[in-house]
Protein backbone atom coordinates (compact mmCIF):
# COMPACT_ATOMS: atom_id res chain seq x y z
CA UNK A 1 0.00 0.00 0.00
CA UNK A 2 1.67 3.20 -1.33
CA UNK A 3 1.37 6.59 0.35
CA UNK A 4 -0.98 7.29 -2.28
CA UNK A 5 -3.78 4.96 -1.19
CA UNK A 6 -3.20 6.10 2.03
CA UNK A 7 -3.80 9.18 1.65
CA UNK A 8 -6.92 8.37 -0.75
CA UNK A 9 -8.39 6.21 1.92
CA UNK A 10 -7.94 9.10 4.57
CA UNK A 11 -9.60 11.84 2.65
CA UNK A 12 -12.33 9.87 1.37
CA UNK A 13 -13.30 8.73 4.57
CA UNK A 14 -12.84 11.89 6.03
CA UNK A 15 -15.72 13.21 3.00
CA UNK A 16 -17.76 10.62 3.38
CA UNK A 17 -18.09 10.80 7.16
CA UNK A 18 -18.16 14.38 7.60
CA UNK A 19 -20.79 14.47 4.83
CA UNK A 20 -22.99 12.18 6.44
CA UNK A 21 -22.65 14.79 9.32
CA UNK A 22 -24.40 17.21 6.88
CA UNK A 23 -27.35 15.22 6.31
CA UNK A 24 -27.93 14.35 9.60
CA UNK A 25 -26.77 16.68 11.70
CA UNK A 26 -29.99 18.14 13.23
CA UNK A 27 -28.21 21.77 14.16
CA UNK A 28 -27.67 23.80 10.70
CA UNK A 29 -24.30 25.43 12.17
CA UNK A 30 -22.97 21.63 12.81
CA UNK A 31 -24.33 20.56 9.31
CA UNK A 32 -22.01 23.64 7.35
CA UNK A 33 -19.16 22.70 9.55
CA UNK A 34 -19.24 19.01 8.34
CA UNK A 35 -19.65 20.67 5.21
CA UNK A 36 -16.10 22.85 5.60
CA UNK A 37 -14.68 19.30 6.65
CA UNK A 38 -16.10 17.86 3.34
CA UNK A 39 -15.23 20.40 1.01
CA UNK A 40 -11.40 20.18 2.48
CA UNK A 41 -11.77 16.84 1.71
CA UNK A 42 -11.78 16.82 -1.49
CA UNK A 43 -9.69 19.62 -2.10
CA UNK A 44 -7.11 16.76 -0.45
CA UNK A 45 -8.91 14.06 -3.30
CA UNK A 46 -8.05 17.12 -5.95
CA UNK A 47 -4.41 17.35 -4.74
CA UNK A 48 -3.92 13.90 -5.79
CA UNK A 49 -5.58 13.59 -8.55
CA UNK A 50 -2.88 16.02 -9.74
CA UNK A 51 -5.52 19.14 -10.21
CA UNK A 52 -3.91 21.77 -7.76
CA UNK A 53 -5.19 24.63 -8.93
CA UNK A 54 -8.56 23.07 -8.73
CA UNK A 55 -7.83 22.29 -5.00
CA UNK A 56 -6.80 26.11 -4.09
CA UNK A 57 -10.09 27.37 -6.14
CA UNK A 58 -12.38 24.43 -4.03
CA UNK A 59 -10.75 25.55 -0.72
CA UNK A 60 -10.44 29.29 -1.73
CA UNK A 61 -14.53 29.81 -3.14
CA UNK A 62 -16.33 26.78 -0.93
CA UNK A 63 -14.40 27.18 2.63
CA UNK A 64 -13.56 30.49 2.30
CA UNK A 65 -16.51 32.62 0.55
CA UNK A 66 -19.46 30.30 0.15
CA UNK A 67 -19.17 28.11 3.77
CA UNK A 68 -18.60 31.91 5.00
CA UNK A 69 -21.72 33.07 3.53
CA UNK A 70 -23.80 29.58 4.72
CA UNK A 71 -22.78 30.42 8.69
CA UNK A 72 -23.42 34.24 7.89
CA UNK A 73 -27.07 33.89 7.09
CA UNK A 74 -27.46 30.87 10.04
CA UNK A 75 -26.66 33.43 12.13
CA UNK A 76 -28.60 36.25 10.89
CA UNK A 77 -31.55 34.33 10.41
CA UNK A 78 -31.23 33.07 14.50
CA UNK A 79 -33.31 30.27 13.91
CA UNK A 80 -35.44 29.17 17.30
CA UNK A 81 -35.30 26.22 18.61
CA UNK A 82 -38.35 25.50 17.55
CA UNK A 83 -37.64 26.20 13.59
CA UNK A 84 -34.31 24.18 14.50
CA UNK A 85 -36.91 21.11 15.21
CA UNK A 86 -37.04 18.87 12.20
CA UNK A 87 -39.95 17.45 11.19
CA UNK A 88 -39.23 14.18 11.30
CA UNK A 89 -40.31 11.34 8.57
CA UNK A 90 -42.12 8.44 9.72
CA UNK A 91 -39.90 4.98 9.90
CA UNK A 92 -41.47 3.41 7.11
CA UNK A 93 -40.72 7.09 5.53
CA UNK A 94 -37.12 6.79 6.30
CA UNK A 95 -36.81 2.96 5.59
CA UNK A 96 -37.90 3.81 2.04
CA UNK A 97 -35.76 6.57 1.24
CA UNK A 98 -32.52 4.71 2.93
CA UNK A 99 -33.47 1.42 0.69
CA UNK A 100 -33.87 4.21 -3.18
CA UNK A 101 -30.43 5.51 -1.66
CA UNK A 102 -28.81 2.26 -1.70
CA UNK A 103 -30.34 0.99 -4.55
CA UNK A 104 -29.37 4.38 -6.41
CA UNK A 105 -25.97 3.61 -4.56
CA UNK A 106 -25.37 -0.14 -6.09
CA UNK A 107 -26.50 1.08 -9.51
CA UNK A 108 -24.39 3.67 -9.96
CA UNK A 109 -21.30 2.05 -8.84
CA UNK A 110 -21.79 -0.60 -11.00
CA UNK A 111 -22.14 1.61 -13.99
CA UNK A 112 -18.52 2.65 -12.34
CA UNK A 113 -17.52 -0.87 -12.41
CA UNK A 114 -18.44 -1.23 -16.08
CA UNK A 115 -15.65 1.88 -16.80
CA UNK A 116 -12.42 0.70 -18.30
CA UNK A 117 -10.19 3.08 -17.77
CA UNK A 118 -7.13 2.40 -16.25
CA UNK A 119 -3.61 3.09 -16.60
CA UNK A 120 -1.55 6.86 -15.83
CA UNK A 121 -1.54 8.53 -19.05
CA UNK A 122 -0.86 12.07 -17.09
CA UNK A 123 2.22 13.55 -17.75
CA UNK A 124 4.22 16.26 -15.42
CA UNK A 125 2.56 19.27 -14.08
CA UNK A 126 -1.15 17.82 -15.42
CA UNK A 127 -3.13 20.16 -13.57
CA UNK A 128 -0.82 23.15 -12.61
CA UNK A 129 -2.16 26.62 -13.61
CA UNK A 130 -0.47 27.47 -16.71
CA UNK A 131 -1.74 24.22 -18.43
CA UNK A 132 -5.52 25.03 -17.26
CA UNK A 133 -4.83 28.51 -18.19
CA UNK A 134 -3.84 27.76 -21.19
CA UNK A 135 -6.99 25.31 -21.83
CA UNK A 136 -9.11 28.08 -20.53
CA UNK A 137 -8.03 30.75 -22.67
CA UNK A 138 -7.76 29.11 -26.07
CA UNK A 139 -10.98 26.80 -26.34
CA UNK A 140 -13.07 28.05 -23.24
CA UNK A 141 -12.69 31.95 -23.64
CA UNK A 142 -16.64 32.59 -24.82
CA UNK A 143 -17.55 30.18 -21.43
CA UNK A 144 -15.16 31.67 -19.52
CA UNK A 145 -17.02 35.44 -20.34
CA UNK A 146 -20.36 33.52 -19.43
CA UNK A 147 -18.80 32.74 -16.70
CA UNK A 148 -18.15 36.34 -15.63
CA UNK A 149 -21.33 37.18 -16.80
CA UNK A 150 -23.18 34.87 -14.48
CA UNK A 151 -21.54 35.85 -11.50
CA UNK A 152 -21.91 39.42 -11.91
CA UNK A 153 -25.69 38.72 -12.40
CA UNK A 154 -26.02 36.59 -9.44
CA UNK A 155 -24.22 39.30 -7.53
CA UNK A 156 -26.67 41.97 -8.35
CA UNK A 157 -29.79 39.60 -7.98
CA UNK A 158 -28.42 38.69 -4.39
CA UNK A 159 -28.23 42.22 -3.10
CA UNK A 160 -31.51 43.25 -4.94
CA UNK A 161 -33.10 40.43 -3.81
CA UNK A 162 -31.59 40.90 0.08
CA UNK A 163 -32.28 44.60 0.11
CA UNK A 164 -34.56 45.78 2.99
CA UNK A 165 -37.08 48.17 1.45
CA UNK A 166 -37.43 47.03 -2.04
CA UNK A 167 -41.36 46.42 -1.76
CA UNK A 168 -43.49 48.70 0.05
CA UNK A 169 -45.26 46.43 2.37
CA UNK B 1 -4.04 -0.01 -5.23
CA UNK B 2 -5.86 3.43 -6.19
CA UNK B 3 -8.06 3.66 -9.49
CA UNK B 4 -10.15 5.79 -11.21
CA UNK B 5 -13.21 3.62 -10.07
CA UNK B 6 -12.00 4.63 -6.55
CA UNK B 7 -12.28 7.95 -6.99
CA UNK B 8 -15.53 7.46 -8.49
CA UNK B 9 -17.33 5.18 -5.51
CA UNK B 10 -16.63 8.07 -3.41
CA UNK B 11 -18.00 10.86 -6.26
CA UNK B 12 -21.25 8.51 -6.58
CA UNK B 13 -21.40 8.08 -2.93
CA UNK B 14 -21.04 12.04 -2.16
CA UNK B 15 -24.17 12.80 -4.36
CA UNK B 16 -26.26 10.14 -3.48
CA UNK B 17 -25.63 11.56 0.43
CA UNK B 18 -26.67 14.97 -1.30
CA UNK B 19 -29.63 13.94 -2.55
CA UNK B 20 -30.57 12.29 0.42
CA UNK B 21 -30.37 15.17 2.40
CA UNK B 22 -32.35 17.44 -0.38
CA UNK B 23 -34.95 14.87 0.25
CA UNK B 24 -34.96 14.22 3.87
CA UNK B 25 -34.36 17.46 5.58
CA UNK B 26 -36.68 20.34 5.88
CA UNK B 27 -34.73 23.19 6.47
CA UNK B 28 -33.55 25.17 3.37
CA UNK B 29 -30.38 25.78 4.25
CA UNK B 30 -29.27 22.80 5.01
CA UNK B 31 -30.64 21.49 1.43
CA UNK B 32 -29.05 24.21 -0.25
CA UNK B 33 -25.89 22.47 1.39
CA UNK B 34 -27.02 19.48 0.36
CA UNK B 35 -26.98 20.77 -3.20
CA UNK B 36 -23.60 21.75 -2.94
CA UNK B 37 -22.48 18.41 -1.55
CA UNK B 38 -23.97 16.59 -4.84
CA UNK B 39 -22.32 19.19 -6.87
CA UNK B 40 -19.04 18.26 -5.44
CA UNK B 41 -19.33 14.95 -5.89
CA UNK B 42 -19.88 15.59 -9.84
CA UNK B 43 -17.13 17.60 -9.62
CA UNK B 44 -15.14 15.10 -8.28
CA UNK B 45 -15.43 12.67 -11.32
CA UNK B 46 -15.04 15.31 -13.67
CA UNK B 47 -11.84 16.20 -12.14
CA UNK B 48 -11.14 11.55 -12.08
CA UNK B 49 -12.16 11.27 -15.26
CA UNK B 50 -9.43 14.31 -16.56
CA UNK B 51 -6.71 12.68 -14.39
CA UNK B 52 -7.12 9.30 -15.29
CA UNK B 53 -8.12 9.95 -19.27
CA UNK B 54 -4.97 12.41 -19.39
CA UNK B 55 -7.87 15.67 -20.52
CA UNK B 56 -7.41 18.68 -19.05
CA UNK B 57 -11.00 19.83 -20.40
CA UNK B 58 -12.53 17.80 -17.23
CA UNK B 59 -10.82 20.21 -14.95
CA UNK B 60 -11.78 23.39 -17.21
CA UNK B 61 -15.38 21.63 -16.74
CA UNK B 62 -15.13 20.90 -12.75
CA UNK B 63 -13.88 24.96 -12.63
CA UNK B 64 -17.14 26.29 -14.26
CA UNK B 65 -19.04 23.95 -11.92
CA UNK B 66 -17.44 25.54 -9.11
CA UNK B 67 -18.38 29.37 -10.61
CA UNK B 68 -21.61 27.88 -10.79
CA UNK B 69 -22.22 26.26 -7.45
CA UNK B 70 -20.76 30.15 -6.10
CA UNK B 71 -23.53 32.32 -7.83
CA UNK B 72 -26.21 29.27 -7.07
CA UNK B 73 -25.08 29.57 -3.29
CA UNK B 74 -25.40 33.80 -3.18
CA UNK B 75 -28.94 33.83 -5.13
CA UNK B 76 -30.12 30.62 -2.78
CA UNK B 77 -28.90 32.40 0.30
CA UNK B 78 -30.66 35.54 -0.65
CA UNK B 79 -34.10 33.96 -1.57
CA UNK B 80 -34.01 32.23 1.53
CA UNK B 81 -33.71 35.60 3.43
CA UNK B 82 -36.59 36.92 1.80
CA UNK B 83 -38.51 33.61 2.36
CA UNK B 84 -37.78 34.42 5.95
CA UNK B 85 -38.18 37.76 6.62
CA UNK B 86 -42.09 37.55 4.75
CA UNK B 87 -43.16 33.74 6.57
CA UNK B 88 -40.66 34.02 9.45
CA UNK B 89 -39.43 30.41 8.99
CA UNK B 90 -37.46 28.56 6.66
CA UNK B 91 -39.29 25.08 6.63
CA UNK B 92 -40.14 23.49 3.61
CA UNK B 93 -43.35 22.18 5.23
CA UNK B 94 -44.74 25.77 5.49
CA UNK B 95 -44.12 26.42 1.61
CA UNK B 96 -47.23 25.04 0.37
CA UNK B 97 -48.44 27.87 -1.77
CA UNK B 98 -49.34 26.18 -4.99
CA UNK B 99 -50.75 23.61 -2.60
CA UNK B 100 -54.84 22.65 -3.77
CA UNK B 101 -56.60 23.95 -1.40
CA UNK B 102 -59.59 21.60 -1.78
CA UNK B 103 -56.83 18.69 -0.91
CA UNK B 104 -54.50 20.54 1.05
CA UNK B 105 -54.33 18.68 4.44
Amino acid sequence: MSGFDILFFVFAGFALVSAMGVVVSPNPVYSALSLVLTLFSVAGLFLLLQAEFLAVVQVLTYAGAILVLFVFIIMLLNLSDFELMEVRMGNLGKALLTLAAVVAFITLAFVVHLTRITGDPAVEGFGDISTLGREIFTHYVIPFEIAGVLLTVSLIGAVMLAKKNLTKE
Amino acid sequence: MVELPHFLIVSVALFVLGFVGVILRRNLIVVLMSIELMLNGVNLSFVAFSRYLGDIQGQVAGFFVIVLAAAEAAVGLAIIILIFRRRGSVQTTRLTDLKDEIHAA
